[in-house]
């Protein structure tokens, strides 16, 4: 049963990624990244995980996708985008990708690797570990999400300054 | 289920989306792609962090750090575009270029 989840997450989050890169329409494409989201959120589960899974689902599924969506439908550019880059630049950019997927497909191959020793984290153990010994980190993430508000806003009053 | 098998489903979609930042000119499928890379990231992290039993802990809380990133970066790049698409009417990254070509 893990089995079958496991390749019937993985294919869905592959035809997911490539309908961001290859579909000119950018809400298709946020419709591609919300499958490759909730599958990857299918995939935390099997890997013991519901805590992530759950934040996966809310923060990316539920506020990241549909901050995607309101920007494509506030903007509505009317000019058709002349999406894709030209033939040459396209060409060594998918050498250079098929290059590192392969090399890196092939040393993890190549390299013994452990198995798998589950445990199953729940939101106790996360919490626990983030108010003892990774407090200084959290703290300093609320002060980059107080940053990343102030720097949104001040990007947006450049605007209404240029105006005047 | 092994470890690698999910840590190279991660590499080939950080590998997509890294594609998609060098290959399209919207710079919200840009940020699109960005988001894949780091999500694919993520997968890789909890994967490794589930090789070492109790102290995988520690990965699932980098992956929380990496989840708020991820979210600044979102907020932070749609104003830009946002920005963008009120000056220039376009989100092509190519068309923002000010030197003659």
């Amino acid at each position: 049963m893990t089995e079958v989840l496991m390749w019937f997450f993985a294919i869905l989050a592959i035809i997911g990624a490539f309908t961001v890169v290859l579909n000119p329409n950018p809400f298709y494409g946020a419709m591609g990244l919300l499958l490759n989201f909730l599958s990857i959120a299918g995939m935390y589960m099997l890997l013991q995980s519901p805590i992530l899974s759950l934040l996966q689902v809310i923060v990316y599924a539920g506020g990241i996708i549909v901050f995607f969506l309101f920007v494509i439908l506030l903007l509505h550019l009317r000019r058709p985008l002349t999406d894709r880059d030209s033939s040459l630049k396209g060409i060594i950019a998918v050498a250079l990708v098929v290059v590192f997927a392969v090399v890196g497909v092939s040393a993890l191959f190549i390299y013994p690797m452990n198995g798998f020793y589950m445990v199953y984290v729940t939101a106790k153990d996360l919490g626990q570990y983030m108010l003892t010994d990774g407090l200084f980190a959290f703290e300093l993430s609320s002060f980059l999400l107080v940053v990343g508000v102030v720097a949104a806003i001040a990007i947006v009053k450049l605007y209404r300054e240029e105006e005047k | 289920m092994t470890p690698v098998f999910v840590i190279s489903l991660a590499l080939i979609m950080f590998a997509i989306g890294l594609f998609g930042v060098l290959f399209r000119k919207n710079f919200i499928v840009i940020l699109m792609s960005l988001e894949l890379m780091l999500n694919s990231s993520n997968l890789a992290i909890v994967g490794a962090s589930q090789m070492f039993g109790e102290q995988g802990v520690q990965g699932h809380f980098l992956v929380l750090m990496i989840l708020i990133i991820a979210a600044v970066e979102v907020a932070i790049g749609l104003a830009i575009a946002v920005h963008m698409a009120r000056t220039a009417d376009t989100v092509e990254v190519d068309s923002l270029s000010e030197l003659p070509k």
